[in-house]
């Protein structure tokens, strides 16, 4: 079978000595990041792109893939521990989690996290490596007119989907279309927006903004909203063996959290937090106790971390066949791909199969690694917590410019930084959400590109849009989506 | 409800961002037309994307102009911590960066960004923060350096008293 040849020759990639170690070294990274507030995945990745560009692509995804999987894992235990989510995938694991770590059940709450986590990602892991070959198949009929009508897809969702209300979303999905408008203009060569500017010339970049918005963003907005009480570390009480009852009560709900997650990730919808809070809902509604939630209910920790692991693995299914970011961390990803050179697409699956099945093969390999890191180990991850917040912000902070600064060695990088830091921070402030920024910044100038390139093979004929049934269903599914809310509102009056 | 208060209702904030919003937006459209042409650029050259989503801004502030005016400010800001300073403190910090990174160099520059921030965050010990940052920075310093030969400025004193390094 195709799928088992692709996957064995994935395994002989990523079972080398040196990959082990990379993938040993994202997951350990992810675990730390996750469990550590103020710093995620996408701006670690971000940080690493300086330096992981002298090693092989294979190597840099393969701990890039580590990271994203081990912030997942690492999330759960600060939403646990400390009632504070290190991740927003992780909001939801919260409500009980804590509840059950302050009841003297933490270890049992853990556990369930992180086989649930385990469980969700090694099937969603399977999935990725069963329907991304099918997907890349569809991905081959897709041209120009359909990939910009895919696009407009991933803008909608990722701008309605996320945060609090569809006209901030767009908003600041605007917004990183502005930023990506700045530069040269790669098909005619002429300069847009650089206002003489020299550093403007190439664009801002991908890990400027990024880094803006997550790090410096985010420290502003922590420091401006600085919540004075003490946090309150719960200790990991009890056995870190489930009891067969808790067994009972978990298995359910990771199988329906990872199918409830899976394809949400898939779908270029967007992020781990909507199949977190569905599946909440599913356990609440199916539960024979629904009043226990909210109040220790194991189900609402079981169901929640295995969705948001499944949603990750999802993700990467239109990252790599189509090159479609549906999340920062995927958008930052995808900008990793392109300073390798690298397009992802139906064409990585044939000319780079050593990276794209390394990789996902070293996402079953870091799967078992993280299940270690976060059951056995968990308590050594748990003493990051003592950092004191000011020392943990200053060295993000000092990371954070280290990763700006380094890469050209310039000042300008670190006033737009700055820029962008307090911009993301007004941001913060009015509740507008920060994702979509960073995939409109990615995803504005490839849709310029399919969108001329269409209308070039077209010679003009807008029509070509509305005339391939791709790009037409595709359209009409983002139009759907974005007046949804309006047409439910006019159907309940 | 009387009048007097609903007016003060209004989400000012909302105002104001929508204003800055459709501002940019115009100026970007007006800019759009400042991009030089080739003369085989039909309609759908580089133009067109810039009036398109500089368009699109426009219509986006002017409709949170419009919901500004329809709804009330949160009244969750109204009872939110503010720490006016704290956030002064972690602005100030890299601009500190900007101004001691050439003549000071990497590892002091970046010591006085983690110490404005760890005040920005609450620590009123200057100097012991001082010292970690010195610290953390020397070691990354000598890691990134050393360990993967990416440059990083010493300063221009070090220039100044070793000429020949």
């Amino acid at each position: 079978m195709d799928l088992l040849a692709n996957l064995g020759h994935g395994f002989a990639v990523a079972l080398t000595p040196a990959n082990l170690l990379w993938s040993l070294l994202g997951v350990t990274l992810g675990t730390v990041i996750g469990i550590l507030p103020g710093i995620g995945p996408a701006l670690t990745i971000a940080l690493l792109l300086p330096v992981t560009f002298k090693l092989d692509p294979t190597s840099a995804f393969i701990i890039f893939g580590g990271i994203y999987y081990g912030a997942m894992y690492g999330s759960s235990t600060t939403s646990i521990l400390i009632n504070t989510p290190g991740e927003t995938g992780s909001i939801i694991t919260a409500i009980d989690g804590n509840k059950m770590a302050r009841q003297g059940r933490g270890a049992a709450a853990l556990a369930t996290a992180a086989i649930g986590s385990f469980v969700a990602g090694t099937i969603g892991t399977l999935l990725l490596s069963a329907v991304a070959p099918s997907v890349v198949k569809l991905a081959l009929v897709f041209g120009p007119a359909d990939y910009f009508a895919l696009m407009c897809v991933a803008f909608v969702t990722v701008s309605s989907l996320l945060g609090s209300s569809v006209l901030k979303g767009i908003t600041a999905l605007f917004i990183g279309l502005v930023i990506g408008l700045i530069g040269i203009d790669v098909q005619t060569g002429q300069a847009r927006y650089v206002f003489g500017i020299r550093e403007l010339f190439d664009g801002v970049g991908i890990v400027v903004v990024a880094v803006g918005l997550f790090a410096v963003g985010e420290a502003l907005y922590l420091a401006y909203r600085r919540d004075l009480r003490e946090e309150e570390i719960a200790p990991i009480k009890g056995s870190l063996m489930m009891t067969r009852e808790e067994w009972r009560r978990s298995w359910k709900p990771w199988l329906r959290g990872t199918a409830i997650g899976f394809p949400f990730g898939a779908l270029p919808a967007g992020g781990t937090e909507i199949p977190t809070f569905l599946s909440y809902l599913v356990e609440k509604r199916l539960s024979k106790k629904p009043e226990e939630f909210g109040h220790g209910a194991i189900e609402g920790v079981a169901g929640p971390e295995a969705a948001n692991n499944s949603a990750v693995a999802g993700v990467l299914v239109p990252l790599l066949t189509f090159g479609l970011p549906t999340s920062s961390t995927a958008a930052i990803m995808l900008a990793a791909f392109q300073q390798y050179g690298l397009q992802p697409g139906p064409l990585l699956f044939e000319s780079n199969s050593a990276l794209v099945w390394g990789l996902i093969a070293s996402l079953y390999i870091g799967n078992v690694m993280l299940l270690v890191l976060n059951l056995p180990l968990v308590g050594v991850w748990v003493r990051l917590l003592a950092i004191p917040t000011p020392w943990l912000y200053g060295g993000i902070l000092l990371f954070a410019t280290l990763g700006v600064y380094g890469v050209n060695g310039s000042v300008a990088d670190v006033i737009i930084l700055w820029i962008i830091g307090l911009g993301g921070f007004v941001l913060r402030v009015y509740d507008y959400p920060v994702a979509p920024v960073v995939v409109g910044l990615i995803l504005g100038p490839m849709a310029e590109i399919q969108f001329r390139r269409a209308v070039q093979i077209s010679q003009g004929d807008l029509m070509v849009f509305i005339e391939r049934p791709i790009s037409a269903t595709l359209l009409a599914v983002a139009i759907i989506t974005l007046l949804a809310p309006a047409i439910m509102r006019l159907v309940r009056r | 409800m009387n009048p007097v208060t609903a007016r003060a209702d209004r989400d000012k904030a909302a105002v104001v961002i929508g204003g800055v919003l459709a501002l940019t937006g115009a100026v970007l459209v007006w800019q759009a037309f400042a991009i030089s042409l080739l003369p085989s650029d039909q309609v759908m050259g580089p133009r067109l994307f810039p009036v398109v989503i500089g368009g699109g801004l426009v219509v986006l502030g002017l409709t949170t102009i419009a919901h500004g005016l329809r709804t009330a400010a949160r009244v969750a800001d109204a009872a939110a911590i503010h720490h006016w300073r704290g956030l002064l403190w972690v602005a100030a910090a890299l601009p500190a960066l900007m101004v001691m990174i050439g003549p000071g160099g990497f590892v002091p520059a970046e010591a006085a960004l983690f110490a404005l921030t760890a005040r920005g965050f609450g620590s009123r010990r200057p100097v012991r923060d001082l010292g970690l940052g010195f610290l953390l920075a020397a070691l990354v310093y000598v890691g990134f350096v050393y360990g993967l030969g990416l440059q990083l400025p010493l300063g221009d004193w070090h220039d100044y008293m070793f000429p020949e390094d």
